[in-house]
């Protein structure tokens, strides 16, 4: 920093110089010639000097013009406004670097922010014109689908009559396949159906090869894949003759049409394909399936939004009716929602980024007012600095600049350090951060969100520096240079904006550790729900058998007692089970009755129940307690009577009069010609399988034994840590089949962590910013007291003098300091009243008005600012009399 | 006597913003490469001393004339063997002078029409 403006310094003297010489020299010559032709028409010397001098009239002044014509006025006095500013940075080096410190925190935060904010929400998403994609979407409110879709049927319809797109695709969700036969290890893989035209909609030009023809996208056609360009390099080292060579998904060969460029990312439910295959939806006729769709479309140049949706519900009341029975009598309450493409990706993370953007808004607006108030306290002690030098011809604008190039100076510094704040901010937010948006979104700092850092700096210079040249306006300036060093007049108006300042501090404070209070006592809330088993020193790990040698129950059921019989000799595993899904997931469901009553309807959404295969050990594996009856055990053959456990949940819908279910049957795949009887052996208690946030649902376990699957779920409990054990696991999966790979390896309690990962964000990312807030208005309450502290040491002085004790003195501290807690709390509260109802879906269990929160977050407060007071009521208690008085 | 110059002054014409840059302009064209000295001699010589500028005053202009590339200037050698600035016109400068004189000549023929107006020609 030296360095550089004794630099700059030295060249604008350098160029300055030289034009000054210039002109001396010029006007030496000058006057030289107009003498001697004055001496020439017989003027004696002296006078022929004079008459050339006074010819060519008073040099200083022209040298003035001369020099506003060389603009260097402007800058000559904005660089002495910088070098006295730095001069005066440098003689308070602690108020410059707590100025520098605070700016830099806010500026670095609401860069970070702002970096992720601007990839997500302000950026287009990287397809071509981007702004004329929509993702239009179906949803029906009366039945037990939820979520939004496309029923496959419908997006026909659409595709073939509508008027308003370009174009329209459509993606199935995304499927995982084992991936084989390329020599290196099988490996699971991300895929995703999609319709022949989904990149072409897209704007998107592959890289070789090319996308699929109508004739592959269509049941029955050629199979055929395009690769992503990740795996064309990983899989296939970027072999350049890719083109017609096969991938085995599956066990199913698939020709390699097309690879995608490296550019292309797409992502749908934080899953990002690898491989993309043919849509291929089936025909539409009474007996088909119905496949459940997403569906891009580009609207046609002129469409908006709204006639769009008018021409899809036209079509929509020909093609509901149409839909099989399935969707029976709900046809006619279905409610159509088109939205831009980019709304549609971004939605689940507008609130919290909102909450954040407005969390680090607080922060820098905090800073200022800290930085600000710093600056009122020493503008009142400058007084007399700015009284002489106004005495000495400085215009108030020149002393306002003054200011204003102080602070500006400052947040400019603090900018500087603030965006490498926001660097390593942003690290931090990436690495807390829900990453599937992250995998089409690139976030990083920068020329937008550098701008951005500037234009934050500038306007935290700005908004410091008013408040100062605001006293300045007011402050009579001869007053203060006549007073002596005791009296210098902190006029009112100074009083009053300090207070008001350091009142904005403490509320806005409020608001922030209410917002992080509310997010953290909801996560507590989230995270303490017991999810009905024990999740602790949990290994766990997902196997998918290949159909094709694995297509009969005697293969899928040999398959797993030979698993079971290896894994659960490990040296360490205490439990070993399998499973068709893992606890925390959603298991497939089952339509089912209780025999002996009527078969219930086709779309009673009750009769709808999950269903899970589990091995014998499973229940002590978890630890779920059975509450009656028994659990599996050897006994439970394929060929011996076939058994289920429900949960509690299932016998309270079931069996709501209390009646005992033990013995009672359960019709699986009621009314069908596959139905079939099971026994009920016994009840346990629930989990909650879709998250912490929601209810426990009924639930039916058979043995694995009896109702064999091809998708695994591996449990082991060890008896230290889990992940030790995960080689061992992995050689003892490879001994048994060579070609299956391990997939979804992941201890328990990582994966309930995950559920929660969002929030775990949020509630820390907010509270971070709450702290820094507590701290910062803890600065401010300190600055004004301390201050005010100052300014009455005289009065102090006198009243001690008078009788007064260090009680009283100490009262009227704290009495200062907490009237401007106080105000600040009630102000923040009536703040936080309003602004923390946006954060009501981001909370579990609890309102945003709970009172017990506001209460904490206040005492917090009070105790703060009584901290705060004390440093600088000590000093008020030892005031001497004798010498606060001597200086009268 | 001592004042009298200063009097001199507030008699005569003040001289109109942009005049005298144009007056420089019309000089260089005329002189070729000239210092200082030589264009306010120039001035005072042509004007007839009627017009009386403080010979110090053609110094700023001159340097506006230069930053805006009209003139440029160069170290020569004057009358008298001292070292001084020549300004010479660029081709910039011609241009500008050609411009400001057509702009002159339009604005004084408007203004001599407005002088040569007597009442009847208004009816």
């Amino acid at each position: 920093m030296k360095f550089l403006k004794s630099c700059f310094n030295r060249l604008r003297n350098s160029a300055i110089r030289r034009r000054e010489e210039r002109l001396n020299e010029e006007i030496a010559g000058h006057i030289e010639l107009q003498t001697e032709e004055n001496l020439r028409a017989g003027i004696p010397p002296a006078e022929a000097r004079r008459q050339a001098l006074l010819k060519f009239g008073a040099v200083e002044s022209m040298k003035e013009e001369y020099r506003a014509v060389h603009h260097f006025v402007f800058l000559d006095a904005l660089l002495q406004d910088i070098r006295f500013a730095f001069r005066m940075l440098r003689k308070s080096p602690g108020f410059t670097a707590v100025a520098i410190l605070t700016l830099a925190l806010g500026i670095g935060a609401n860069t970070a922010i702002f970096s992720v904010t601007d990839a997500v929400l302000l950026k287009p998403l990287p397809y071509k014109n981007p702004a004329r994609l929509v993702w239009p979407t179906l949803q029906f409110p009366k039945t037990d689908l939820h979520g939004s879709f496309v029923p496959h049927p419908i997006y026909f319809a659409w595709r073939d009559q509508n008027h308003v797109f370009s174009g329209i695709a459509a993606t199935h969700f995304v499927q995982e396949f084992t991936l084989t036969g390329t020599g290196a290890f099988p490996e699971r893989i991300a895929g995703m159906r999609v319709s022949a035209n989904f990149f072409s909609v897209l704007g998107i030009e592959l890289a070789r090869g090319r996308s699929f023809n109508s004739q592959e996208d269509r049941p029955g056609g050629p199979q055929v894949a395009v690769l992503s360009y990740g795996i064309w390099q990983s899989r296939y080292a970027g072999n350049p003759e890719i083109l017609g060579r096969t991938i085995m998904l599956d066990d199913k060969e698939y020709s390699i049409v097309g690879v995608l460029p490296a550019s292309f990312k797409f992502s749908t439910l934080g899953m990002q394909p690898q491989v993309y295959l043919p849509l291929a939806a089936p025909a539409v006729n009474a007996s088909s399936p119905i496949w459940f769709l997403g569906v891009i479309a580009r609207l046609k140049p002129g469409v908006t939004l709204a006639q769009a949706e008018a021409d899809l519900s036209l079509i929509d009341s020909h093609a509901l009716p149409l839909l099989p029975k399935f969707f029976g009598d709900y046809t006619q309450k279905v409610d159509l929602s088109i939205v831009s493409l980019h709304d549609h990706l971004t939605g689940s993370v507008r609130t919290p980024l909102s909450v954040l953007m407005a969390a680090v808004g607080f922060i820098l607006l905090i800073a200022c007012a800290n930085i600000a108030n710093l600056q009122l306290s020493r503008g009142t002690v400058r007084a007399r600095e700015f009284g002489l030098r106004s005495a000495l011809g400085a215009t108030r604008f020149r002393l306002a600049r003054q200011l204003l190039t102080e602070t500006m100076l400052l947040s400019v510094l603090g900018g500087l350090v603030g965006v490498i704040v926001g660097f390593w901010g942003l690290s931090l937010l990436r690495s807390f951060m829900p990453s599937g948006l992250l995998n089409v979104l690139s976030v990083h700092i920068d020329a937008v969100a550098l701008a951005f850092a500037i234009a934050a700096s500038v306007m935290a210079g700005v908004i410091s520096a008013l408040a100062p040249m605001l006293s300045l306006s007011g402050a009579n300036l001869n007053d203060a240079i006549q007073a002596g060093r005791i009296q210098i007049p902190g006029s009112r108006k100074n009083a009053f904006l300090r207070n008001l300042l350091a009142v904005s501090e403490v509320a806005a404070a409020l608001i922030l550790l209410v917002a992080a209070g509310l997010l953290l006592k909801s996560f507590v809330r989230l995270t303490s729900v017991s999810p009905g088993f024990d999740p602790h020193n949990v290994l766990t790990a997902r196997i998918s058998l290949p159909y094709n040698r694995y297509s009969t129950d005697a293969q899928q059921a040999a398959f797993s007692v030979q698993l079971l019989g290896r894994i659960s000799v490990l040296p360490g595993v205490l439990a070993a089970s399998l499973s068709t899904s893992l606890p925390n997931m959603l298991s497939s469901e089952m339509r089912m009755g209780i025999e002996g009553r009527p078969v219930p309807a086709y779309n009673d959404p009750t009769a709808t129940v999950p269903l899970d295969s589990v091995s014998d050990a499973y229940f002590r594996t978890l630890k779920i307690p059975i509450l009656s009856g028994r659990g599996f055990d050897d006994g439970d053959g394929p060929n011996t009577e076939k058994v289920a456990i429900v949960n509690r949940e299932f016998v309270q819908r079931f069996f709501p009069r209390g009646e005992n279910p033990i013995g009672r049957h359960i019709l699986m795949a009621v009314g069908t010609s596959d139905q079939t009887p099971v026994s009920i052996v016994g009840v346990c208690a629930a989990i909650r399988r879709a998250g912490p946030g929601e209810k426990p649902l009924p639930q039916v376990f058979q043995p694995l034994a009896q109702s064999p699957s091809t998708e695994i779920s591996i449990l082991l409990r060890t008896a230290s840590n889990p992940t030790a054990l995960l080689s061992a696991l992995r050689l003892q999966v490879l001994a048994i089949d060579k070609e299956l790979p391990l997939f979804d390896v992941s201890t328990m309690d990582d994966l309930l962590a995950g559920e929660t990962r969002g929030q775990r964000f949020e509630t820390s990312a907010v509270g971070l910013f709450a702290a820094l807030a507590l701290l910062l208005a803890g600065v401010g309450i300190y600055g004004v007291i301390s201050y005010l502290v100052s300014q009455r040491t005289h009065e102090i002085g006198v009243r001690m003098a008078l009788g007064a004790q260090r009680g009283d003195v100490l009262r009227i501290v704290v009495r200062d300091g907490l009237f401007i807690a106080g105000t600040g709390i009630i102000i923040g509260i009536g703040g936080a009243l309003v602004l923390t109802r946006l954060l009501r879906s981001l909370l579990f269990q609890i309102t945003p008005t709970d009172p017990s929160t506001y209460s904490v977050v206040a005492i917090i407060l009070v105790t703060l600012s009584l901290a705060a007071c004390w440093i600088p009521a000590r000093r008020a208690m030892r005031v001497d009399p004798l010498i606060a008085l001597r200086y009268e | 006597m001592k004042e009298k110059p200063e009097e001199k002054t507030e008699m005569k014409s003040d001289v109109q913003q942009g005049t005298l840059a144009l007056m420089i302009l019309k000089t260089l064209e005329v002189l070729g490469p000239v210092h200082g000295y030589g264009i306010a001699r120039r001035i005072e010589q042509i004007s007839g001393e009627l017009l009386a500028v403080n010979q110090g005053t053609l110094y700023p202009v001159l340097l506006r004339l230069e930053q805006e590339g009209a003139i440029s200037s160069k170290w020569g050698a004057s009358e008298n063997n001292r070292r001084a600035r020549f300004y010479q016109l660029t081709r910039a400068g011609r241009k500008l002078l050609q411009a400001e004189t057509r702009e002159w000549k339009q604005t004084e023929a408007i203004l001599s029409r407005f002088f040569e107006l007597k009442p009847e020609d208004l009816r």
